[in-house]
């Protein structure tokens, strides 16, 4: 289009004044876009988190109901919808891990690592490591991942939970023989644990087996403390307090027979010595 | 001439002069300002595209796809047929990824995008991938972005050569929204639609793409596309287990790129009726190998990709999804269903990658130590690399992706091996092969030309001069050229179209000679046919996007120079000549 030197100002003009109309016209229709995309979001959005919650929970029903394969797919389906869950997650390994089948149980052992290696201060995945390495036979890495699992993080503080993990972990320790071990991280267990009947007799019952008597008389006496009001508690605790004073007795008694023996011996012994 | 005659010219020359000044720093002004409104708006479409896809995945193939599901055998089958009539009926510019479609928009027609083919991609390919049709949004969503952009310039009423720039910017927004990634958007768009560097419009791709991802963001939230867990080079020998990967990425590409190379012409060799039902047909192939065992391989395919980067499945299963995928998008792509390549490539490439990994982890658990996920995305940037030919691309997106830099060592290294694998056995781009199979010769990223002020098509002029066809006899060329009567006499050349598609431009004397011969010899020498007569040489092949002083090495061997459309090589877009290509200099 030629313009001539007075049609310049007038052509600019009509120009600055589209333009503007144009730039208003954009405005208005990012407006209406932004609002029709904006409500579609927060349905699309709160849709996909409904499907993930209840997937997770077919997942979790699966799980209780010993159907591990279901649990599988709908826990996976939960994280398609909600990626990241934790929980989802850990249960997704723990259901893995339950179908016995190796390459399922390889998948869970792949899958935990590398939950592990993006969060590897987090309590539960290296409780859940520990356990599929105790499976696999690898004590020493079992260990390890429980000691991370006590040190680690955990949701809402995680007193209960660390303590419980030390007394799965002295278990192991016990089942693997090594009761000094097992003696001391029950002794830490029972420092950090909150006093409760069921703790204290479990952890007397755990420092029985890892030939700790008095310590386990100990626990057993704070159990029957802590059952006061309780009769069948009270009865078992004392039970059990019973039982290791007679076996203190026993051995007691072992052991005396054994110093009289031995006292017998030596003067019988001399007379030989002297014949 | 007259004083006042000479005062009037000048006058109206100033005007002119004056007129291109306020319309070139309005244009200026502009540029910026549409940027930021084409990223908005690419970014909130790109939004609501993956909404769709993703609804219209759960309405369709239900929340959870699980094999044995009747639904994934017909559904996408269903969905095929109804692709295809649209794409035949209603929307016949959706067809294809969406690049080669945008770079045909900006080299043949150009930059112009039609709201039609906006639309229609945005709705056919949300149905095609929604329905399991194995293929990806970025693509369409780089088409959707540059369609934007088409329109709000073609709305400002900007100039020819703003149309160009624009259409790219827009892509830069639409595939920087899909990938959540604005510098790989910017470097792909940089690398594969313009293929140079030119400043103010990178500036102004900059500033779409981040206006696009702002907004992404804002819905989505600013993660990554994929979680990638933390990615780390424990050992230094662990390049030779990624240097591995490269081998075997470079080979699937190849692969891929073959498998789609052969299967896409065959198909579009059969009847019309026939391709009428290839969507459908692939459409049932993806169901049967979703039905049978691996729906993973249905629709776009992020979520597997996000598993396998979190080591959820076996290596067997990650090496059989990355199989399946080429297949199935093979048979999705080659059917012309509308759907792009990205996020197909991404996923083969995170399959192989996580399988490679899983398999050296397995063999060799002490010498492969990093994570499943940083063979995933090194996997991705791999098949990037060797399938789309995006090297640069393909490294600073597995960096942005991952947020590492400790990343790029073995990206670079299994990259470059796959790359030139790739090169070495398959020498045209997958990019290319697919436009040259559409009859079209658009420029590659090899092919990056330097940005020049003017063009051909500042200089070219309508064709005014006669033009003869050269398969016709020398007597009835000489019959045609008198039909023309006293209008051949003035122009510079007479133009004369070979059947070679090629063009001859013949001075006024050198045809009256050769004519005078043909008159003067025997039957036989007025019996053959001009372009026989005229010999094997032809006028240099010029477009009208060419720059301008593209023709001004031609001019002492030719008087006049044809310009062609580069899609259609024999139709003429116009002539120039010596005078008008100084001209046109003489007015810039």
């Amino acid at each position: 289009m030629l313009i001539t030197v007075e049609e310049g100002p007038v052509e600019s003009r009509r120009l600055i004044l589209r333009d503007s109309l144009n730039v208003l016209g954009l405005l208005l229709t990012i407006t209406a876009l932004f609002a029709v995309t904006f409500f579609l979001f927060r349905s699309f959005s709160a849709h996909r988190a409904d499907l993930a919650q209840r997937w997770s929970a077919r997942g979790r029903m699966a799980l209780q109901a010993g159907k591990p394969d279901e649990a599988i797919t709908a826990l996976r389906t939960a994280l398609v919808y909600a990626p990241g869950t934790r929980d989802d997650e850990l249960l997704l390994a723990e259901a893995l891990e339950q179908t016995n089948r190796p390459e399922e149980a390889e998948e869970s052992y792949q899958y935990l690592t590398g939950l592990w290696t993006a969060d590897p201060g987090y309590g539960p995945i290296n409780l859940q490591l520990a356990r599929l390495e105790r499976k696999r036979d690898q004590p020493q890495d079992a260990i390890n991942s429980y000691r991370a699992a006590i040190y680690g993080t955990w949701q809402g503080g995680g007193l209960e939970e660390r303590a419980a993990v030390r007394l799965e972990l002295a278990q192991y320790l016990i089942a693997q023989h090594d009761l000094e071990a097992a003696h001391l991280e029950l002794l830490i267990a029972g420092g950090d644990a909150p006093e409760t009947y069921e703790r204290d007799m479990e952890i007397g019952s755990l420092l029985e087996q890892a030939i700790a008597a008095g310590d386990a008389e100990t626990y057993y006496r704070r159990a029957l403390q802590a059952a006061k009001r309780n009769r069948e508690e009270r009865d078992a605790a004392r039970d059990a307090i019973a039982r290791i004073e007679a076996a203190q007795a026993a051995a007691a008694v072992a052991a005396a027979q054994e110093e009289d023996s031995a006292a017998q011996k030596t003067p019988a012994a001399q007379t030989m010595g002297a014949r | 001439m007259t004083g006042s005659g000479r005062a009037g010219e000048s006058t109206g020359v100033e005007g002119a002069k004056s007129a291109a000044r306020m319309g070139s720093a309005r244009e200026e002004r502009l540029l910026l300002l549409l940027s930021i409104f084409v990223g908005v708006i690419s970014g909130l479409l790109v939004v609501s595209f993956r909404m769709a896809i993703a609804w219209l995945s759960v309405l369709l193939l239900g929340s959870s796809p699980q094999p044995h599901q009747a639904r994934l055998l017909w559904i996408p089958a269903a969905a095929g047929i109804v692709v295809a009539l649209l794409v035949r009926f209603v929307f016949p510019g959706a067809r294809g990824s969406g690049v080669n479609q945008t770079k045909a928009a900006l080299y043949v027609n150009n930059g112009y995008i039609s709201s039609r083919t906006v639309i229609g991609k945005f709705l056919i390919s949300a149905l095609a991938i929604g329905s399991g049709h194995s293929l990806g949004p970025e693509d369409p969503s780089l088409q959707i972005g540059a369609g934007v952009a088409s329109l709000i310039s073609r709305r400002f009423g900007l100039s020819r050569a703003r149309l160009r720039v624009f259409a790219p910017i827009g892509a830069a927004a639409g595939l920087a929204a899909a990938f959540n990634a604005p510098i790989s958007a910017i470097l792909f768009v940089i690398e594969e639609v313009i293929g140079n560097w030119s400043a103010a419009v990178l500036g102004s791709i900059v500033l779409a793409a981040i206006s696009s991802v702002v907004v992404a963001r804002w819905f989505w939230g600013a993660d990554a596309m994929f979680r990638i867990p933390p990615v780390n080079l424990v050992d230094p020998r662990e390049l030779l287990a990624y240097a591995v990967l490269g081998v075997v990425g470079g080979v699937a590409s190849l692969l891929f790129t073959r498998a789609v190379g052969w299967l896409r012409p065959a198909l579009r060799r059969q009847p019309a009726s026939w391709q009428l039902l290839q969507p459908a047909a692939a459409g049932f192939l993806v169901g049967c190998i979703g039905y049978f065992g691996l729906p993973q391989v249905m629709g776009a395919g992020y979520e597997a990709i996000d598993a396998a980067m979190h080591a959820q499945f076996a290596w067997k299963v990650l090496l059989l999804l990355a199989l399946f995928k080429i297949i199935a998008t093979t048979l999705s792509y080659s059917s012309g269903t509308p759907g792009g390549m990205f996020a197909p490539t991404l996923f083969i490439g995170g399959m192989l990658g996580a399988g490679v990994g899983s398999l050296e982890q397995h063999f060799f658990p002490h010498f492969a130590t990093g994570s499943l996920g940083s063979y995933a995305l090194v996997g991705m940037g791999v098949l990037f690399a060797a399938f789309l030919r995006a090297p640069l691309t393909s490294i600073f997106m597995a960096m942005e992706v991952s947020q590492s830099y400790s990343i790029a060592l073995p990206v670079i290294l299994a990259n470059t091996i796959a790359y030139l694998i790739a090169r070495t056995l398959q020498p045209v781009p997958i990019f290319e092969v697919l436009t040259h199979q559409e009859g079209l010769y658009l420029p590659s990223m090899e092919e990056r030309r330097e940005e020049s002020d003017l063009h051909l098509e500042d200089a070219m002029q309508p064709v005014s001069v006669p033009v003869l066809q050269g398969s016709d006899t020398v007597r009835a060329a000489a019959a045609a050229l008198e039909q023309y009567g006293e209008a051949a006499d003035g122009g510079p050349a007479i133009l004369v179209q070979c059947s070679d598609h090629l063009w001859y431009a013949a001075t006024r004397e050198e045809l009256e000679k050769l004519l005078a011969e043909a008159e003067s010899s025997d039957l036989f020498t007025a019996q053959q046919t001009l372009e026989d007569r005229l010999g094997a040489e032809r006028t240099p092949v010029l477009f009208p996007d060419l720059p301008l002083d593209a023709a001004l090495p031609h001019f002492p061997r030719w008087p006049l120079l044809p310009v062609t459309n580069r899609a259609v090589r024999a139709a003429l877009e116009g002539t120039v000549s010596l005078e008008d290509v100084l001209g046109r200099y003489q007015r810039h």
